[in-house]
């Protein structure tokens, strides 16, 4: 027994802190029963959420005044209204239950947003070139990007908080970090953007310029995409990419696709079609690894891949694909050395497939996919 | 023979370990804090320009992009751009994080 519970003894240090301590244990034991604990593990949680939250707000906040001091710098008019658009700008998906011409209604949806949005930033930058306004759109877009993630986690957390949803939170918590990587990842691409230097992304339109030759001379076939023709030990290659070096990543199925018939129609039969574009890796592989198969290596949602398919399906042309790999965050920031050196290897990978797969007289289409900031 | 936590001696003994064991607790809370802050990668972005076969790295500079002609080489040649890419930078005190 505790010596100030002894009659007439003198309670000391040790006493108290050891009747408070047991107090303690017992206050929380029952507490225990009551579901507190769980209570204090959500409170942490959330705590955890809302800190974070005001960091995504800060970086939202801080991408739209860089795009916005971007068009100042380039004597943009109206600026604010048109970023106000530009960033809560959206497109529907198309209706998916019925399938019919799919493809088409997404491309025109796609086209649609694609010149809506140009327009907006050639009325707000009337005396910018091509190159500037395309990395403002792009900066534009990305801060938009940001904005979003912003909003719909403070949507998760304000819902889970009214609707008692504690395994919402919970997950939200979860997933903070990586949410908070996906928005720093995107805080740096801005920078690399506006900046005007080559993303990761930008490897496949490299190995187009490599291929091609520094003294190739580029004609527009498509929208904001180029084609040149050049020769490879005996083959004739024409190579296609966006149209550099503003921030773009062309039409390059539907520039192919027109190619390829015009081709067919002269009586020139490409002998074989590559495509090459970076792609992602997993986890543990190393980045600028090179890597081929069939098919087409283009990360578009559909309009553009499928032209690829079809127009090769249609003329029974081999299509190739090489990939460049690499990690989301070195896709859209700024070209590494490692993906740099990767895109030498594709480059001779290229090469590799023409020589083993086609004749000299043959005629081959090659597709650098990608986005050509900061690439010619 | 008394056992550790008996007595006087025990109760001061007790109370020791209680506030190690709390100090422990907030030094390892107070880790995983600063874990989480990870410190912000520095990155360089490199121009590299071809004269013939001779490559020289410099600083990127705004308007830099590759395939641009910047003038000529001692030999007549166009001098290009033909590459430009982020090299980590090595944070003082600190390993590389690649």
């Amino acid at each position: 027994m505790p010596t100030w519970l002894q009659a007439g003894g003198e309670a000391t240090l040790p006493d108290w802190i050891s009747a408070i301590s047991q107090l303690l244990f017992l206050v929380i034991f029952v507490l225990l029963f009551l579901g507190v604990n769980q209570r204090f593990q959500i409170y942490m949680w959330k705590g955890g959420i809302k800190a974070k939250l005001a960091i995504l707000e800060a970086m939202a906040r801080d991408a739209r005044e860089r795009t916005r001091r971007f068009m100042l710098e380039n004597r943009g008019r109206n600026v604010d209204d048109v970023l106000t658009r530009v960033i809560d700008f959206f497109v529907i998906p198309p209706v998916d239950v019925e399938p019919i011409d799919i493809i088409r209604r997404m491309d025109h949806l796609f086209s649609v947003r694609r010149l809506r949005l140009r327009h907006l930033f050639q009325s707000a930058m009337p005396e910018a070139d091509e190159y500037v306004r395309s990395r403002a759109e792009t900066a534009g877009e990305i801060a938009g990007a940001l904005n979003f993630i912003y909003k719909y986690v403070r949507h998760l957390l304000i819902l889970g908080e009214k609707t008692r949803n504690w395994i919402l939170i919970m997950q939200l918590q979860l997933a903070m970090h990586q949410i908070l990587r996906i928005a720093e990842t995107l805080r740096r691409a801005m920078d690399d953007f506006l900046k005007g230097a080559p993303v990761g992304d930008g490897a496949g339109p490299m190995v187009a310029l490599e291929l091609a030759g520094p003294d190739a001379e580029w004609r527009e076939v498509e929208e904001e995409t180029v084609a040149a023709e050049a020769d490879f030990e005996g083959r004739r290659l024409v190579v296609v990419k966006a149209k550099g070096p503003a921030s773009s990543v062309g039409r390059p199925g539907l520039a192919v696709e027109k190619i390829v018939r015009d081709l067919v129609a002269r009586g020139e039969k490409p002998a074989l079609i590559v495509t090459v574009d970076a792609a992602l890796k997993l986890e543990g592989e190393e980045s600028g690894s090179i890597a081929e198969g069939v098919g087409a290596a283009i990360g578009d949602p559909g309009p553009e891949k499928i032209r690829f398919e079809r127009i090769s399906a249609e003329y029974g042309i081999p299509l190739r694909a090489v990939v460049i790999k690499m990690a989301m965050e070195e896709a859209i920031t700024a070209m590494t050395k490692e993906i740099y050196e990767g895109v030498r290897r594709a480059v001779e990978r290229v090469k590799e497939i023409i020589r083993r797969e086609t004749r000299p007289g043959d005629l081959v289409v090659v597709a650098g996919i990608g986005n050509t900031v900061g690439v010619a | 023979m008394p056992l550790p936590f008996q007595g006087e001696q025990g109760q001061w003994l007790q109370s020791i370990l209680m506030i190690l064991l709390l100090a422990f607790l907030a030094a390892t809370m107070l880790r995983q804090v600063a874990a989480e802050r990870q410190p912000r990668e520095t990155r360089r972005l490199v121009t590299v320009e071809e004269c013939g076969s001779r490559r020289v790295e410099r600083e990127f500079s705004p308007g830099d992009y590759v395939g641009k002609v910047l003038g000529t080489c001692d030999d007549g040649s166009p001098r290009r751009v033909v590459a430009i890419y982020a090299v980590k930078v090595e944070p003082k005190g600190r390993r590389a994080q690649l």
